[in-house]
């Protein structure tokens, strides 16, 4: 009965139910689309930075975090992937093995970071063999074979067939030393990996390096980062081997992750400021409204109706009020976000800043309980919160003072 | 002399929703200079809109009026504006005042539009509150005011510009019946003093007992206009 | 003009009659324009700082080097030192400052352990104001000069060569003519920087590279700061005509990614404005429309006094003046006070890691220039004030007679 009666008085002043509800709405519908595409933006650069070379997490030895030597290694592999894969979430997990060499043909030498991989398994952990430009990638039963990056490629004057010479330091300390066939250039976009990274076969670099059956990494995959993220911890209790390290995608990007918390921290500022003077407008129009039925609440109080229950009254139009600003806004904004995510939005500068992470430049809004709800459900808490005072004015009525009102 | 106000065949329609209502049906007065005059008829007799015809708020549907010389059926918008600035004083029932203004500021106010000078403005100003009995009040603002006293400030002002005629639109509606008679006596006075033409609109016995000349309005005509022995 | 005059108290009196409903307004533009010019401050300090930081890391504001270079950083592609008109340029007055350099991949070998690292030959002093090297150094000394032939190694690089003061370390890198050529160093310095600059450089005095890389006087590059007034276009053109042949490039093309940010924050700046601006007029609005209502028999009284058409609608615009004014007035001071209060700078040590992937420097330095200011009151104030014609031209267009009618 209550909620009927409210209902009707929000539309006794059509004009200014509208003009808030357009604020309110508008608000809501901005904040929505706002956050769907900062977390679709965060998603995006976390996924394919990570995809690119990293991996969403990996299984290292202990200390091998803060000097990825060739000595720190993990032994058995086989079991240790086994004993991942079981957990629900960890879908693929590849072997690894890398150490600084120098690759030279001819005259011209570089440093290069050597890889070893598993041609089947590294390609489901990361989206290296994707951007192979010419040529392929490696393949199961490739023995004397590796891709380079481009920049690499064109330093050494290498292309498709060409041979290099790999030269460095094996792990019992003796010269490791090998000729690979050049058989893909790959072009990640992303300088550092184009002008240092070579993949070859992880048995053959087993042998080159005398690393026995032993890896350096095992990288993990899963369905998404954060499906893997979650199932990390039931990972680090399978593990054979105690001293084994999990790292999560936080610590293998450290940067990116405060890079993200710096940009959600400056935006939290932004969408605060937004939502008080969202709440200030909506309050400024509930206030003027209780002061133009002063009079008709001192009706209401003569008859005999209690104070606390004009004020939940006038609350619930409060209420009413917001849920359809906020209705209409997530409708607007989930509408905008779904249309977006069809095209991505090209911002100016994006490009630029993202093809450093081998993202693209477009921007797609990333729709999902957060993004849609918690920006107006904010809202409305600071919209209900703020009816208390117009609430506290009418407990305060007095029937005859209010019907003499002016 | 030409009549300071003068009408011929006043007609006045306008809708009210569905129904179009005949306010005036042919109305023909004449007042001269200096009379006090009242209008009386029942409500919906018409008398506030002939006010506001007089007073060119409102066109009529026909016929034509002429005000202290002037024709007001030619005249644009802002001339409008100007007459009522100038020559024709109002006072209305209620909220005749500027509640953000003091008492003398609101007598003032024309006067500001008029553009004298501030110092000239406020003598007029405590002149005129003076005259009608609020000194001592001027810088009240109309909240702290009694009705019977606002609608004193409100003839203050409507002289303080020292127009040809003022119009009063049942001014004494909202009043007591001893704030009413001092009101009008006080109306009638300035009358007598400064020779502006009065034209009162009104349904209240003792008020018409005030003026001088009465015209009964009934269904948008004339009914009858009687003098009264000066 | 007089009737602005008899207006404009009479508009600043009608705002006042509502105390609480102008406060709130006030509140409103008041907020909005504080966040605008804050984030603001606050985008520009990323984007400063992200500039700063990438410019100091080795980048300056411009480079030279010979063609090919920046494909293939390698002492063979080198350039003589800068001959005379180039060496007018850059020695003139729209050149603050300008370092020497040879810069090429190298390999550093210690007891334990061989890395990859860029080998930067520099003349130390030069490097001042031009890259971070000439303050960051810790323990140990800085270099002693271009000829000084020790090396100075990061921080996080020494621990895992596992190296230190005073030991000795291998460095390899390719001649002028490509051939690997090897030496032995004494580290004399460690300095300390972003963990990229770290584990990335290694310095030795120039002289010292190029009589180790066999290349007489020839640079790997000159890198530049422009004076405070000048233009860098202006500089880029002046010295890419006195040298044809070179590769002089400024940093929004060595630095996309740090022009990018540029251009995205700027990008964002302009979104919050003007949704911030939709929300301040839908305020103002609603204010005006409340108040307007409110004196519908008043509107009808001014023009039976004798108001012209058109100065109901200048009362209405006035108090939209007034009250937008006012609030545009303390979003601004208040946003000058909390810039001000933060003009130590806010600290991003937490989050260090995050400020050295996005570029940027360690602490933030909001700032905004008063032209910035200026603009964002000179846009708000009016678009403020014309949102309220609305509200304005509906007073305007009340029938007196009808507004006096009604109850």
């Amino acid at each position: 009965m209550l909620t009927g009666l409210a209902w009707r008085n929000l539309w006794r002043q059509p004009r200014r139910t509208l003009l808030n509800t357009l604020s309110i709405g508008f608000a809501a519908m901005v904040m929505v689309f706002l956050l769907a595409l900062q977390l679709g933006t965060y998603a995006s650069v976390k996924e394919n930075v990570l995809k690119a070379f990293d991996g969403y997490a990996q299984i290292q030895p202990p200390g091998y975090r803060d000097d990825p030597a060739l000595h720190r290694t993990i032994e058995d592999p086989g079991m240790v992937m086994d004993a991942a894969k079981r957990v629900a979430g960890v879908t693929d997990a590849a072997p690894r093995a890398s150490s600084f060499a120098i690759v030279s043909r001819g005259d011209a030498s570089f440093g290069a970071a050597v890889t070893g991989v598993d041609p089947a398994l590294e390609q489901r952990v990361s989206a290296l063999h994707n951007t192979i430009a010419r040529g392929r990638y490696l393949e199961p039963g490739d023995g004397a074979a590796a891709v380079i990056g481009s920049a690499l490629a064109r330093n050494l004057g290498v292309d498709l067939g060409g041979r290099l010479t790999l030269l460095g330091e094996a792990r019992d300390g003796t010269v490791a030393a090998d000729v690979l066939t050049v058989v893909g250039v790959f072009d990640t976009g992303t300088r550092e990996l184009d002008r240092q990274v070579v993949e070859m076969p992880l048995t053959r670099f087993q042998d080159t390096f005398a690393m026995g059956k032993a890896v350096n990494v095992v990288v993990l995959g899963g369905k998404s980062l954060a499906r893997l993220t979650d199932a990390l911890p039931r990972v680090r209790e399978r593990l054979p081997d105690p001293d084994l390290r999990v790292v999560d995608w936080k610590t293998l990007r450290p940067g990116v992750s405060q890079a993200i918390t710096l940009d959600v921290s400056v935006s939290m500022l932004w969408y605060a400021s937004l939502l008080v003077v969202v709440v200030f407008i909506v309050l400024n129009t509930l206030l003027m409204s209780v002061l133009e039925r002063t009079r008709e609440f001192g009706v209401l109080l003569a008859v005999g109706m209690r104070a606390s229950l004009i004020g939940r009254m006038v609350w619930m139009e409060l209420l009413l009020l917001a849920l359809l600003g906020l209705t209409a806004g997530v409708l607007a904004g989930t509408g905008l976000a779904l249309a977006i995510g069809h095209y991505g939005l090209v911002l100016p500068g994006a490009e630029a800043v993202f093809a450093q992470w081998g993202v693209p430049g477009r921007l797609f809004p990333r729709l999902d309980a957060v993004s849609a709800f918690a920006g107006p459900l904010a809202m409305l808490a600071g919209i209900l919160a703020a009816g208390v005072i117009p609430y506290r004015r009418i407990r305060q009525l007095e029937p005859v003072s209010a019907m003499r009102a002016a | 002399m030409t009549a300071t106000v003068q009408c011929h065949d006043l007609v006045k329609r306008y809708k009210q929703g569905e129904t179009t209502v005949n306010a005036l049906k042919g109305v023909d007065l004449a007042v001269e200079a200096g009379e006090f005059v009242s209008i009386s008829g029942p409500s919906g007799s018409g008398k506030s809109t002939l006010l506001h015809i007089l007073g060119s708020l409102e066109r009529p549907t026909g016929g034509d009026v002429v005000l202290d010389g002037v024709a007001l059926s030619g005249l644009a918008k802002s001339e409008q504006a100007d007459l009522r600035l100038n020559r024709i004083g109002f006072v209305f029932q209620a909220y005749n005042l500027i509640p953000v203004l003091s008492a003398a500021e609101n007598t003032a106010f024309i006067l500001q539009l008029q553009g004298m000078n501030a110092r000239e403005r406020r003598r007029r100003a405590f002149e005129m509150l003076e005259r009608v009995g609020l000194a001592g009040m001027e810088d009240r603002r109309p909240g702290q005011l009694s009705g019977g006293q606002q609608q004193r400030v409100a003839v203050a002002r409507a002289l303080a510009s020292r127009p040809a005629i003022v119009l009063a639109d049942e001014p004494t509606a909202n009043l007591d019946s001893e704030n009413s008679d001092e009101l009008l006596t006080m109306m009638s006075e300035l009358n007598r003093e400064s020779g502006v033409t009065f034209i009162v609109a009104t349904h209240d016995p003792r008020v018409i007992a005030h003026t001088r000349r009465h015209l009964v309005l009934t269904d948008g005509r004339i009914e009858s206009d009687e003098s009264v022995a000066a | 003009m007089r009737i602005v005059g008899i207006l404009l108290p009479l508009a600043w009196r009608n705002l006042w009659r509502n105390r609480r409903r102008t406060l709130i307004t006030l509140l409103v533009v008041g907020v909005g324009v504080w966040s605008i010019l804050c984030f603001n401050a606050l985008l520009r300090a990323w984007a400063d700082s992200t500039l700063t930081g990438s410019l100091k890391n080795m980048t300056g504001e411009a480079q030279i080097h010979a063609p090919g270079y920046l494909d293939d950083p390698d002492m063979q592609k080198s350039f003589a030192p800068p001959a005379a008109d180039l060496a007018a340029v850059l020695n003139g007055d729209s050149v603050a400052r300008w370092a020497p350099r040879v810069r090429t991949p190298a390999i550093v070998r210690s007891e334990y352990k061989t890395l990859p690292v860029t080998l930067t030959g520099v003349v130390p002093d030069r490097e001042q104001d031009v890259s971070f090297i000439a303050d960051a150094v810790g323990p140990g000394r800085q270099l002693a000069g271009p000829g000084d032939d020790g090396v100075l190694l990061g921080r996080h690089l020494a621990d895992r060569l596992k190296t230190g003061l005073g030991k000795r370390v291998v460095i390899m890198a390719n001649d002028v003519n490509g051939k690997l050529a090897e030496r032995g160093a004494r580290v004399v310095g460690i300095f300390s920087a972003s963990r990229p600059m770290e584990d990335g450089f290694v310095f030795t005095g120039l002289e010292a590279a190029q009589a180790f890389l066999n290349a007489g006087n020839r640079l790997s590059e000159i890198s530049l700061m422009t004076a405070r007034d000048a233009n860098l276009d202006e500089v880029l053109a002046n010295l890419k005509a006195v040298a044809p042949k070179l590769d002089i490039e400024g940093w929004p093309d060595l630095e996309p990614m740090t022009k990018g940010i540029h251009d995205l924050t700027h990008g964002f700046v302009v979104i919050w404005l003007w949704v911030m601006f939709v929300l301040i007029a839908i305020g103002v609005v609603n204010t005006q429309l409340m108040a307007v209502f409110e004196r519908i028999r008043e509107f009808g009284l001014l023009q039976a006094l004798g108001f012209r058409p058109g100065w109901v609608l200048m009362e209405v615009l006035l108090e939209a003046v007034q009250i937008v004014g006012l609030g545009v007035a303390l979003g601004a001071l208040s946003a000058a006070l909390t810039i001000f209060a933060l003009h130590d700078g806010l600290s991003l040590s937490g989050l260090a890691r995050g400020a050295d992937f996005l570029g940027m420097e360690r602490v933030l330095y909001p700032r905004l220039a008063p032209s910035e200011f200026i603009t964002t009151i000179l846009l708000i104030w009016p678009l403020g004030v014309l949102t309220a014609l609305w509200p304005a031209r509906r007073a305007a267009r009340f029938d007196a007679v009808e507004a006096m009618r009604s109850t």
